[in-house]
């Protein structure tokens, strides 16, 4: 189902944890909220599930207000159709796992065998099916985050919110997670709202990504337009790596170029940029370096070689850029190289 | 160094305690269930173990109740007064229980201020309440001992992470569901092991259950054991004692099972609560309930012993020429037995919290840091005196050190004893807290095993230390049963001029004044160290 978000706005003592902020999340769709610590994502999310109220604002749920200030409607977490999942999994450690995933049936008093039939159904949606006489401490942290998983599940929620449900795995677990997440999304098509503060998870589960700062969105896109077409400086370095640049646009015999101290670079794909002064965001794999050519020259000042990609650093004048390249041809330290960028977006400052 | 304290020990503890074990089992010369036999036949032997019982399972059910009802109010909801309400009852707990019963003897005694009020207004022959009776025990027990419950409620409501009921209200608990479903189990193993050491410390109380149980006649074990004992009949006081530890030890080790499944409990570093539950139209209505209870339960009993202490006699009205300074003067400078005591107490007491704070020291240290067997024998050994009432420590202390029971030496030794679980508890919390990596880099840099103590744990720990001290000082200053039973003259302390002067009406007044002076001494003691850290109180 659809969630919209209107003017939402959230104060704790002096801090605006959600700042004027709108949003719509589509059908069906993974949206990732992803920002630095302290963001507001969280609170954005406690919001929406209702554990919190928000102090200005309206939450809609296809066409159903859930909370308005202005029309005092506060429809209690428990109605709402949201299921959510906490960063550290949150399973009661005083009951087993049959009978936390059964729980919110019980309170629903909902009949026995309806409970058996519901918790086995969620427990084979996130593959767990022979534990549920275990208690919370005897099993894995990724057996307990399937357990919180499949509690969010077994009320059959429109909505699933999930706080970084995986930042207290290990490396290998976060990613098989991931696809887990992904094919329950699909098998149930569930609307799913995933916070995280890692830009590979967002990346790889998420549909569209909304970049949060200070309580407000910056952005919100596909993953890919997002690595390619940041809005904003404060974008372009949190979701991956990025050369921010200042300089002159030019145009030189109807083709754009960009001054940089001085050396002149040629530069493809910036679109229609009117000339003068304007910041870049500039991937290291944007920039293809060649012995041999035209335009700019820079001086390779360190090599990190790392197999299937290479990491250079090289100046020009006083600007240090990042190259990324494969190592089909490898510089070395001092070499003086042509360089030519295949892509830059221009970003606002941020305040 | 481990060693040499194992043997101490043994001698202090070990030894007294086989020697009652062995007096129990023997009537002249030869090993005989004789004396079991008469506790289970004789009345007055078997009317203390049931009453014993009944005292116990009340006062622990009542504190339970009071203590996590509070605890509740206070973690969960938008009660007012909260700070209020936290220092009033702590202010109940580190009152010693002697004095609040001196205090509701003065109100509700048999010319207490209470029953005098209703007898002048009502015309009434008979006392308004039966203090001297089970329940008056009960009563002051419960008042005195749900503080623990309290305490350890409210620590573990505050230190549960509040998504746990986060997570509960989105599958739609709430409220009393809410209550009874998460957030009680989870809070379930701390409160039921605070209300183990109620238990505890209820069937161990003596002061409180002699004096309102003995002139109404009605005996605990602990009275029974001072009562034989004083009869000479030291066989019975040893059996009455050894079923008495029977009942701690259970106990006692009901309460280290539960510590360890209190490990999985999951707690938060964050100190966000819960969104607290708004009490509404109750608000108002709950808290004043609340303060009322707080008002007579510890307010009223505190204004009276402060009140009376200023009295010339015990029985005139409290009226402005009535009150004077002179029994301060009387009782701090004048009576040499006063004065006297209070000397003697302030020394045992810095005595055996010293030599208490050094055998908790040594043994936390072994039993903390290292892997050396017998470690685990020091630890028992010490902290075993927790289940140990206080008049059958004493009844062990006469049995083993009959040569000393002239001698302040023998009050100072069961000080000791009966006070080092506290030390231990306090200097082990302290140590716990420190990198054992602090030490080994101690070790490298080429520094030995007793400077690395001066140099780099004793700086560390030296506010858990601190604390240990004072807190040992604090109890033992006003300690009852050992003293009562234990001094002669010349030896005599605080906590026998409390004890005999509480059952003399001619007294009150007296009492008062002493029951002051040491509420002013614990007052002032907890201050000094409530701010240094975390006070464990026994647990």
């Amino acid at each position: 189902m659809k969630v919209r978000l209107e003017n939402l706005a959230k104060q704790f003592g002096k801090i605006l944890a959600v700042n004027n902020l709108n949003l719509t999340v589509r059908k069906n769709e993974l949206l990732a909220v992803i920002g630095p610590s302290g963001c507001g994502k969280t609170t954005l999310l406690r919001l929406i599930a209702g554990l919190e109220a928000p102090d200005r604002g309206t939450i809609y749920l296809e066409n159903k207000i859930l909370f308005s200030k202005e029309k005092g409607i506060f429809v209690p977490p428990y109605r709402r159709k949201v299921g959510m999942v906490f960063q550290n999994y949150t399973l009661w450690p005083h009951m087993d796992i049959f009978h936390n995933i059964a729980y919110p049936l019980k309170i629903k008093r909902a009949k026995r065998n309806t409970v058996k039939r519901e918790v086995e159904r969620a427990l084979s949606l996130v593959r767990l099916n022979h534990i549920t006489k275990r208690y919370p401490h005897e099993i894995s942290g990724g057996e307990q985050q399937r357990v919180a998983l499949a509690r969010a599940l077994v009320m059959n929620p429109e909505i699933l919110l999930l706080d970084e449900p995986l930042s207290n795995l290990d490396a290998k677990l976060r990613e098989e997670m991931r696809f887990e997440i992904k094919r329950i999304q699909k098998e149930t098509k569930l609307t799913v709202i995933y916070v995280t503060h890692d830009q590979n998870e967002a990346m790889a589960i998420a549909d569209r990504i909304a970049v949060m700062r200070d309580g407000s969105l910056i952005q919100v896109d596909t993953p890919r337009k997002i690595y390619n077409y940041p809005k904003t400086e404060f974008v372009a370095r949190f979701i991956g790596r990025t050369n921010l640049i200042s300089c002159q646009v030019k145009e030189i015999g109807g083709k754009k170029v960009i001054e940089l101290d001085g050396v002149v670079i040629k530069i493809d794909g910036i679109g229609d940029i009117p000339a003068g002064k304007r910041m870049f965001s500039i991937r290291p794999e944007d920039i293809k370096l060649t012995r041999k050519g035209e335009g700019g020259v820079g001086e390779i000042k360190s090599i990190i070689y790392l197999g299937n990609i290479v990491n250079y650093k090289l100046s020009i004048g006083s600007t240090d850029l990042e190259v990324q390249t494969t190592p089909a041809e490898v510089f070395e330290v001092g070499e003086r190289v042509y360089l030519n960028i295949c892509h830059a977006t221009p970003v606002d400052q941020c305040p | 160094m481990l060693i040499a304290v194992v043997v101490v020990l043994l001698i202090l503890v070990a030894y007294p305690l086989a020697l009652v074990l062995l007096k129990s089992f023997s009537t002249g010369e030869i090993f005989s269930w004789e004396n079991y036999f008469k506790i289970f036949t004789s009345r007055l032997n078997y009317i203390a173990l049931f009453n014993t019982l009944y005292v116990g399972v009340a006062v622990t059910f009542l504190a339970t109740l009071i203590g996590v009802t509070i605890a509740w109010l206070v973690t969960r909801t938008d009660i007012v007064g909260k700070s209020i309400i936290r220092n009033l009852i702590v202010l109940t707990f580190i009152t010693p229980a002697y004095i609040e019963a001196i205090a509701w003897i003065q109100l509700l005694g048999r010319s207490g201020y209470i029953n005098n009020l209703f007898r002048n207004f009502f015309n009434m022959k008979a006392p308004l309440i039966k203090l001297y009776s089970l329940e008056g025990i009960i009563f002051i027990m419960g008042i005195h001992l749900y503080p623990l419950v309290f305490l350890a409620t409210s620590n573990v409501l505050y230190a549960t992470d509040p998504l746990l009921e986060d997570a509960a209200t989105l599958s739609g608990s709430r409220g009393f569901k809410m209550l009874t479903t998460i957030t009680l189990p989870l809070a379930l193993p701390s409160i039921l092991s605070a209300a183990i050491l109620v238990f505890i410390q209820t069937i161990s109380c003596f002061g409180v259950a002699a004096v309102i149980g003995l002139p109404a006649g009605k005996y605990l074990l602990t009275t029974r054991v001072y009562t034989a004992l004083s009869h000479y009949d030291v066989n019975i006081a040893c059996a009455v004692s050894v079923i008495l530890i029977i009942f701690a030890g259970i106990a006692l080790f009901a309460y280290r099972m539960l510590l360890r499944k209190k490990r999985y409990i999951v707690t938060t570093s964050r100190t966000q609560l819960p969104t607290p539950i708004k009490l509404g139209k109750w608000k108002i209505p709950i808290a004043l309930i609340l303060f009322v209870f707080l008002s007579i339960t510890v307010l009223l009993p505190l204004a009276s012993i402060f009140l009376s202490s200023f009295l010339k006699t015990w029985g005139i009205p409290l009226s402005l020429k009535n009150l004077s300074l002179k029994n301060y003067g009387a009782v701090l400078f004048k009576e040499a037995v006063t004065a006297r005591a209070f000397r003697n107490s302030s020394i045992f007491a810095a005595v055996a919290a010293t030599a208490a704070i050094f055998i908790g020291f040594i043994s936390s240290y072994f039993s903390i840091r290292t892997r050396i067997a017998g470690r685990r024998i020091l630890d028992f050994l010490v902290t075993l005196p927790l289940a140990i009432p206080g008049p059958v420590l004493a009844t062990a202390m006469i049995l083993s050190f009959i040569n000393l029971y002239n001698t302040p030496w023998i009050i100072i030794i069961a000080y000791t004893v009966a006070f080092a679980p506290y030390a231990v508890r306090n200097v082990s919390g302290a140590l716990q807290k420190i990198d054992p990596a602090l030490e080994e880099i101690g070790w490298m840099s080429g520094s030995s095993w007793i400077r690395t103590i001066k140099d780099i744990i004793f700086p560390l720990i030296k506010s858990g230390v601190f604390i240990g001290w004072i807190l040992v000082f604090l109890i033992a200053i006003r300690e009852i049963p050992l003293s009562t039973m234990l001094y002669t003259q010349g030896t005599e302390t605080v906590g026998t001029l409390l004890f005999s002067l509480g059952f003399e009406t001619g007294g009150l007044e007296v009492v008062s004044t002493i029951a002051v002076i040491v509420m002013g001494i614990t007052i002032i003691g907890y201050l000094i160290i409530e701010p240094l850290g975390k006070i464990k109180w026994g647990d």
